[in-house]
């Protein structure tokens, strides 16, 4: 066996997760061997334009994104970025991984599930996400972003191998801590899901409720997310182990306020009461702005800041476009038409 | 004796992609001899475009792709004005340009430093966490100071492509997805704070561009110069052009649309004789060989023969790769061939022409000048809007009845280069790139991936739009 460094603190990870660790103990066992600690993050994209996972990478008040990546989670899967592709056992051999035996060693015990599940104790390596998930235990945050779509027998999206993204889902929430739902197509199922719903698409809520799963989930809405909204929360869960204060849609309120953002917006407190056509000034009601159902701290935090600390440089409203409440469970069936003209 | 292999998912790429190859012993040498490659998500836009009010099209359209979103912005925007007979102001023609061209410098910088560039460095030792480890790598990848200073680059990128989305939003409102772009010009207005604000992002850009992108793009293409000769494809280009320079329909544009031969001959765009065949594709032989402007869709999971959900586009039944290389080589910009290096390196120089025109646009700004341009929905009337996304061209049609939308198509970049085969048994432009690319190591086909990743494929744009029983005829343009 010839783990690398990271690889073998894995291997402790797992095995500290199997018998019982608290997750404080394993990031103590990690720190005193030298490693990061860092929480394992698995991010998964059903039917997802990857519009959230791009905002993610503009992350700034907890980090910029490389600072995030390297000292703060450990993203374990993210198709759009990480290294490897494909099946491992296919296209990255050359890594040398720990056996399943022993990893089973070190934990103590075999997964039941493991040989269920069709993977051979004597042979098999940790070659690819199946088997992490099973080793991982319960010690890992699944983040799903898009929505998952049970049509057709989940033929609309395919995961990997013989796995489409209804199995990825009841795979990976299985064992993880937490499960989030990045972005509206997975928190209530957005634009995929809107009318008449071609391929059923359906929220990570209710794809877990069809596989008969109870299983709570943290939503955090947004067509895009926010990146602040979405590493402040893992933050929160990795830092506190328990979700942040949600609203009754599972939202963190401390992004997705109980106010409207019309409750707050700069522009109705302007002059010119209301603009009649983009490009004027003043309050965009009349030009369908719906900001009056939704409920986001994009007033104040705004988009793409240029540093931690500072809000964005622009929003939705700031440039003079009407909100189309794409945090809201409603959209985009509930906030059609956009325009007024 | 041959070999398959099945790459699945494909990463650092957008969206859901699986390569399948075939390898086997020719004259000697162990390399591609058939490949497969398959878009494995769909999500029926076209669906649930039908029936809507035609100024949501560009919100909603924005969201096929999280990568390139202000392409569809413009191409709704531009097929919708198209139909309402209207022309926005200079101010909104000059904002959009230069939304979209922050998206393209967004979408370039990530697309060599965070999805290509692991194709060709060991970072071992330089980067031991993930999402980089565990990692593919090759004998022939480059090791020692040159990798060390790629991944400081990699670093210094994910900064600048930020900084790109940052410099869009002032403009834009946000990024991804800017809501300013809206039918009939543009909500954001120019300032001279703010436009200054966005002068000076884009010079920290240009800077980063002239004095790393190139010259990383230029290493990667000096250290493996065999690239030039693999991955050539199909040989034959389209663009449909983009960045208007004029306030009419006939605008010249900053890269003209055209496509060129095998012999380098430029031709003429007609998008009526463009065809999109399903033989190799998920839905039912009634939605065979046609014009996205009556195409057809009905979903066929578990076709026999078929793998993919992606349409195969052809003009006039002939295979065309779209893209940088395309645009840059139509307009005479780049003289080189087509590889994978040759597409590597034309994203780097496009990047700065498209910076340096930026700089330009942002000069004509009138501040104070109108942005918008008044209109009303007609009940009944068709347009096409053709822009270009940073991964090639991309079509939108639109047909109106009643005042909403009857039937809304897309053909995007994606679709013509990872399309399937047709029904002459043509394979796509990504397909025809890999047969032939020599394999050192069919355990760790790193070559395969080389290739793939240097057409950029943007899967969730590859999901034609197309609905059912449509049979407009669309506008026709000649470019």
């Amino acid at each position: 066996m010839n783990l690398s460094r990271r690889e073998f603190l894995r291997a402790v990870t797992l095995a500290a997760g199997t018998i019982g660790l608290e997750a404080s103990g394993i990031l103590e066992i990690s720190k005193a061997l030298g490693g990061t600690g860092d929480p394992p993050v698995i991010w998964l994209q059903g039917q997802s334009c990857s519009g959230c996972s791009v905002s993610l990478l503009n992350s700034i008040e907890y980090g910029t994104i490389d600072t995030v990546l390297m000292d703060k989670i450990s993203l374990d899967y993210h198709n759009l970025i990480m290294a490897s592709a494909g099946d491992f056992a296919v296209s990255a051999t050359e890594i040398i991984r720990p056996s399943i035996r022993e990893i089973s060693e070190i934990s103590g015990e075999w997964l039941e599930t493991g040989p269920e599940l069709g993977y051979d104790l004597n042979n098999d390596s940790v070659v690819n996400l199946q088997d992490f998930a099973i080793l991982a235990n319960r010690q890992y945050i699944l983040v799903v972003e898009g929505a998952i779509p049970v049509g057709s027998d989940g033929a609309f999206c395919h995961f990997s191998g013989q796995m489409d993204m209804v199995g990825a889902l009841n795979l990976f929430s299985e064992h993880a801590s937490h499960v989030i739902a990045v972005g509206t197509c997975a928190a209530f199922g957005g634009i995929p899901a809107a009318s008449p719903g071609p391929t059923g698409a359906l929220s990570v809520t209710d794809a877990l409720e069809f596989l008969g799963k109870s299983k709570s989930v943290i939503n955090i809405p947004g067509c895009p997310i926010h990146p602040d909204w979405v590493i402040g929360t893992i933050l929160h869960l990795v830092t506190q182990g328990q979700p942040p204060l949600l609203d009754e849609l599972n939202r963190p309120m401390q992004f997705f306020p109980p106010y409207s953002i019309h409750q707050v917006c700069p522009r109705v407190t302007m002059t010119n009461p209301y603009a009649q056509q983009p490009g004027d000034p003043g309050c965009l009601l009349n030009i369908g702005c719906k900001g009056p159902q939704a409920h986001a701290d994009c007033s104040t935090r705004k988009w793409n800041s240029p540093d931690a600390g500072q809000p964005g440089v622009n929003w939705c409203i700031g440039a003079g476009a009407p909100c189309i409440g794409c945090t809201e469970q409603g959209f985009p069936d509930g906030m059609t038409p956009f325009h007024r003209l | 004796m041959s070999t398959t292999i099945t790459i699945d998912p494909v990463s650092r790429i957008e969206g859901h992609l699986k390569i399948e190859v075939t390898i086997d012993a020719v004259d000697g040498l162990q390399q591609v001899v058939d490949a497969k490659s398959s878009g494995t998500m769909f999500r029926g836009f076209e669906l649930l475009l039908q029936g809507r009010d035609p100024l949501d099209a560009p919100d909603i359209t924005q969201r096929i792709c999280g990568v390139c979103p202000i392409s569809h912005a413009v191409a709704s925007c531009k097929a919708l004005e198209k139909a309402f007979g209207i022309s926005p102001p200079a101010n909104a023609r000059l904002l959009r340009n230069l939304v979209l061209g922050a998206n393209f410098i967004q979408s370039h910088v990530m697309h060599f430093y965070h999805l290509a560039v692991l194709d060709y460095i060991n970072t071992d030792g330089i980067l031991n966490a993930a999402p980089w480890t565990p990692r593919q790598s090759a004998p022939d990848m480059i090791t020692g100071p040159i990798a060390v200073e790629l991944v400081n680059h990699y670093i210094s990128a994910l900064h600048i492509r930020r900084k790109s989305h940052q410099m869009g939003a002032i403009f834009g409102g946000k990024l991804p997805s800017s809501p300013s772009i809206i039918t009939g010009g543009c909500s954001a207005t120019p300032t001279t704070e703010n436009i200054n604000s966005f002068r000076n992002l884009l010079v920290d850009i240009l800077a980063f561009t002239k004095n790393f992108f190139i010259p990383d793009v230029m290493a990667i293409a000096n250290a493996f110069p065999e690239y030039y000769g693999i991955g050539h494809g199909c040989g034959n280009l389209i663009a449909y052009g983009v960045f208007d320079l004029e306030d009419t329909e006939q605008s010249s544009k900053l890269f003209e649309g055209g496509r060129m031969d095998s012999d380098g001959n430029i031709l003429t765009v007609d998008p009526a004789v463009i065809n999109e065949d399903t033989k190799y594709s998920w839905y039912t032989p009634n939605c065979d060989a046609r014009n996205p402007a009556n195409g057809l869709t009905e979903v066929q999971p578990g076709k026999a023969n078929a793998y993919s959900w992606t349409k195969a586009p052809r003009y006039q039944n002939v295979v065309h790769e779209a893209g940088p290389l395309a645009r840059m080589k139509i307009n005479g910009e780049y003289v080189g061939g087509v590889s994978v290096v040759d597409r590597l390196v034309v994203r780097a120089l496009e990047t700065e022409k498209v910076i340096n025109a930026m700089a330009t646009w942002l000069d004509e700004l009138e501040v104070g000048g109108p942005v918008y341009q008044q209109h009303s929905i007609p009940s009944s009337a068709t347009g096409i809007g053709l822009c270009e996304a940073p991964r090639g061209a991309l079509g939108h049609w639109i047909s109106i009845n009643n005042s909403k939308i009857a039937s809304y198509q897309v053909v995007t970049p994606t679709s013509w280069n990872t399309s399937p085969k047709d029904s002459l048994e043509q394979p796509g432009p990504l397909e025809q790139a890999l047969i032939g690319t020599p394999v050192l190591d069919i355990n760790n086909p790193v070559e395969v991936l080389r290739v793939v990743h240097s057409f950029d494929p943007c899967l969730a744009c590859s999901v034609h739009m197309v609905r059912p029983d449509s049979s407009v005829s669309p506008i026709r343009i000649d470019l």
